[in-house]
C-alpha cells in the first residue's frame, strides 16, 4: 500500500506519486492536502484508490484528489480524472458514481438572519414537513413517461417552464441546470420507475438543508459581486439525481461488464470500469449521465422552490421580504467536456469529478457574466455543527487542478461509528444549545454528527493557499434538516 | 470467525469510512447468495412480520461476482420501486452464471437504511475452509 513516502511534496500544499510508482500507472497521482491530511489518508484505501485512476486509458497530465480526499468505492471521492477522448480514452460510470450530479446550491436571502431567527423552530419544523426527506419512496408528484423524458432532457428548464422558479435561477446554475448531450432513451425503464415519484425529494444520508448565516467575509470585492454580506440569512441545499441516478450507473456498470474484454481494457479495480469515449456504449452512457444529471438540476430546482414556499408561508408579515435568490448550483459527481492547454494544445477533456466542484476562474465564458469578471462561486458545505464556505474560483485552479477545487469536509469516521458514537436524540439537544435547531430521523442525525466529518476550515485553507479558489465567506448553521 | 459462528451470523459488518463493507458466509454459492440478500435486507429494513407477496426474478451474468451484484441490486430495485421487504429467497436454478429465484415477504414496515447499489469494489468469492465468502461494498 502507498504510503507517505512514495509521495514527493511538489508544491507548499501538493504531493505527487510518480507514475514508476506501479507498472499499470499511465500518469502520475497528486493530492492537494497538508501534511496531517496526507498522513491521514494513508491510513485507508484512499490514495491506492487514486492511484488506480491513474490506469485508466487516456489519462492525461496527471489525476488528482482534492484534500477531502477519503476511501470510497472505485474512486476516492475527492477524484479528479482528466481524460482525452481521443485514440481510446474512456468514460468511466464507475469513477462518476451512483449518485450522478449530487451537488449544492445556496439560497442567499436579503435578510439579515437574527431578524429571522425568533421564527426559527417555526420555519425549520415547517420545511422538514414541507420537504420530502428521509428514506420514503418519494414526494407527491408522480411524473408521466412524457414528462420524465422531458425532465431528462431539459432539467432545471422544465421546473422553470411550470412556473417553479425564474429565468433568474437558470442564469444561475452550472449549465444553465442542462446539459445538451442528454438523451433520454438512454435511460433504462428500470431508472425513470425507480426516479418518478423522487423528483422535489431531498433523499436521506449526507442530504441536507441549511439555514445559515455568513459569519465571516473574506473577500469584499467577490463578496459584493455574489450579494453576499456579514450577518446574511442563507439556506444551503444539497441533493442529487435519487433512485433515477443510481440505477442509470448500476445498469451501464452491468452493461459494461460485459464489454470491457472486448476493447482489451485491464482495470485494477472492476469498479473503475469505462468503455472507449467514441463507442456506442461510451456515447450511450454519456447521454444517460447528462439525462440524470438534468434530473438532479431539476430536483435540485424544486426543492428550491418547496423552501421558498415555506419561507412565504412562515415569514410573510413578519419581515421585511421572504424572497431567497440563487446565488449559484453547482455539480459534484459528474463527467463534462472541458478544454485545458495539455502540452501547449487547447485540448477538449473528458473531466471525471467524483466529489469535486468546479472551480473556474476568472474569465471563463462557462460561468454567468454578472460572475465572470471575477470567477464563478464554489460552494463547500462543512457539517452541521461547524461552518460550510462560499468561494471564489482561481486561476490557480485552470493550471492545476482541471478547473475543479473540494465538494465539503470530508468524512473521518463510519456511519457505523457514528451511530455508537452518539444518538440523534442527544445529538438534536447539543445542537440546539449551541442555537442551531436540528429536525431529522434519530438514525440520520446521528449518522451525520459533526463529529464524523474533518474539519472543513482545514480543507478550504489547503484550496485557498493553493490559489485554486479563494475563500470568501463563511457561513454557520441555524437550522439544519436531514433525511 | 468459526464454522459455528458463521451458521449463527452468515454475515459481518466491516469498517468503511463512507459507504458499507460486509463480509457474507455461505457453505456453498447458492446460500451465499441467500445470505448476502438477507443480510442486505438486514441493514436496510425492519422484517415484515408475514410474507404476502411473491416476486421472480432470473438472472444471468458473466461470472459469479457480477451475478451476486446483479442479485443485490435487482432486489434493492424491487424494494425500492416496489415498497416491498423480502425475507425468504428460494433459488430454484443456480449456476455460477445463472440463477432464477422466488423472493417473498410483505409491505416494507420500516425501512433503516438507503442503499444506492452494490459495487464492484474490491468485490471476490473466495472459497474458505467452511464453504465461501465474499467481500461486498455497498454505496449508501
Amino acid at each position: 500500500m502507498a504510503t507517505r513516502a512514495d509521495f514527493v511534496q511538489v508544491e507548499p500544499y501538493a504531493y505527487e506519486i510518480a507514475k514508476t510508482y506501479r507498472a499499470d500507472m499511465r500518469v502520475s497521482a497528486r493530492l492537494y492536502a497538508d501534511e496531517a491530511i496526507l498522513e491521514s489518508a494513508s491510513h485507508d484505501r484512499s490514495l491506492e484508490q487514486l492511484i488506480n485512476t491513474a490506469t485508466l486509458p487516456g489519462v492525461v497530465r496527471y489525476t488528482l484528489a482534492m484534500p477531502d480526499i477519503h476511501q470510497g468505492y472505485g474512486p476516492p471521492i475527492g477524484a479528479v480524472i482528466p481524460i482525452d477522448p481521443r485514440n481510446g480514452g474512456v468514460i468511466s460510470p464507475g469513477a462518476t458514481g451512483y449518485d450522478i450530479n449530487c451537488g449544492v446550491r445556496l439560497l442567499k436571502s436579503v435578510l439579515h438572519a437574527e431578524e429571522v431567527r425568533p421564527f426559527l423552530g417555526e420555519l425549520v419544523n415547517a420545511l422538514y414537513a414541507n420537504v420530502p426527506s428521509g428514506m420514503g419512496p418519494g414526494g407527491e408528484m408522480h411524473l408521466s413517461d412524457e414528462e420524465m423524458d422531458a425532465v431528462l432532457l431539459e432539467g432545471a428548464r422544465w421546473v422553470v417552464r411550470r412556473h417553479l422558479g425564474t429565468l433568474d435561477d437558470l442564469e444561475h446554475i452550472e449549465e444553465g441546470g442542462t446539459l445538451p448531450d442528454a438523451r433520454a432513451g438512454a435511460v433504462s425503464e428500470a431508472a425513470k420507475k425507480r426516479g418518478s415519484t423522487q423528483l422535489g425529494t431531498l433523499g436521506s444520508g449526507n442530504h441536507f438543508v441549511e439555514v445559515g448565516r455568513i459569519e465571516t467575509i473574506y473577500h469584499e470585492e467577490a463578496a459584493r459581486t455574489f450579494g453576499l454580506f456579514p450577518g446574511q440569512l442563507v439556506v444551503w441545499i444539497h441533493s442529487g439525481s435519487r433512485g433515477l441516478g443510481h440505477q442509470v450507473c448500476t445498469d451501464y456498470l452491468r452493461r459494461y461488464q460485459g464489454v470491457i474484454t472486448r476493447f482489451g481494457i485491464v482495470l485494477p479495480d472492476r469498479e473503475l470500469i469505462c468503455a472507449p469515449f467514441h463507442s456506442p456504449e461510451g456515447q450511450d452512457y454519456f447521454a444517460a449521465m447528462s439525462a440524470a444529471a438534468n434530473f438532479a438540476w431539476a430536483n435540485r430546482q424544486m426543492l428550491a422552490e418547496r423552501i421558498r414556499r415555506t419561507f412565504a408561508t412562515i415569514l410573510a408579515g413578519k419581515v421585511s421580504s421572504h424572497e431567497l435568490r440563487l446565488l449559484y448550483d453547482v455539480a459534484h459527481n459528474i463527467v463534462k467536456r472541458e478544454s485545458y492547454q495539455i502540452e501547449g494544445t487547447l485540448q477538449e477533456l473528458l473531466i471525471h469529478r467524483k466529489g469535486a466542484t468546479r472551480a473556474f476562474g476568472p474569465g471563463q465564458q462557462a460561468i454567468p457574466p454578472v460572475y465572470r469578471a471575477i470567477g464563478q462561486p464554489v460552494l463547500v458545505p462543512g457539517d452541521m455543527g461547524r461552518a460550510s464556505y462560499v468561494l471564489v474560483g482561481a486561476q490557480g485552479a485552470m493550471e492545476k487542478t482541471f478547473g475543479s477545487a473540494c465538494h465539503g469536509a470530508g468524512r473521518a469516521m463510519s456511519r457505523h461509528a457514528a451511530l455508537k458514537e452518539i444518538s440523534g436524540e442527544v445529538l438534536q439537544e447539543r445542537l440546539r444549545w449551541q442555537g442551531i435547531f436540528v429536525r431529522g430521523s434519530a438514525r440520520g442525525l446521528a449518522e451525520e454528527t459533526p463529529e464524523a466529518y474533518k474539519d472543513v476550515d482545514e480543507m478550504v485553507e489547503v484550496v485557498h493557499q493553493s490559489g485554486i479558489a479563494l475563500k470568501v465567506a463563511r457561513t454557520v448553521p441555524m437550522g439544519v434538516i436531514k433525511g | 470467525m468459526s464454522s459455528e459462528e458463521r451458521r449463527e451470523n452468515p454475515y459481518e459488518l466491516l469498517s468503511h469510512t463512507a459507504d458499507l463493507a460486509m463480509r457474507v458466509y455461505g457453505r456453498d454459492l447458492p446460500e451465499l447468495f441467500v445470505n448476502a440478500a438477507r443480510a442486505m435486507f438486514d441493514v436496510m429494513t425492519v422484517s415484515p412480520e408475514k410474507g404476502t407477496v411473491e416476486r421472480h426474478l432470473l438472472l444471468d451474468a458473466g461470472d459469479t461476482e457480477a451475478l451476486l451484484v446483479d442479485w443485490l441490486n435487482e432486489l434493492n430495485f424491487l424494494h425500492e420501486t416496489e415498497e416491498e421487504t423480502y425475507t425468504q429467497f428460494v433459488l430454484d436454478e443456480f449456476t455460477p452464471t445463472h440463477l432464477s429465484a422466488r423472493v417473498s415477504g410483505g409491505p416494507t414496515v420500516e425501512k433503516t437504511l438507503v442503499i444506492k447499489a452494490a459495487t464492484y469494489h474490491e468485490l471476490r468469492i473466495v472459497p474458505t475452509d467452511a464453504g465461501v465468502e465474499a467481500t461486498i461494498v455497498f454505496d449508501i
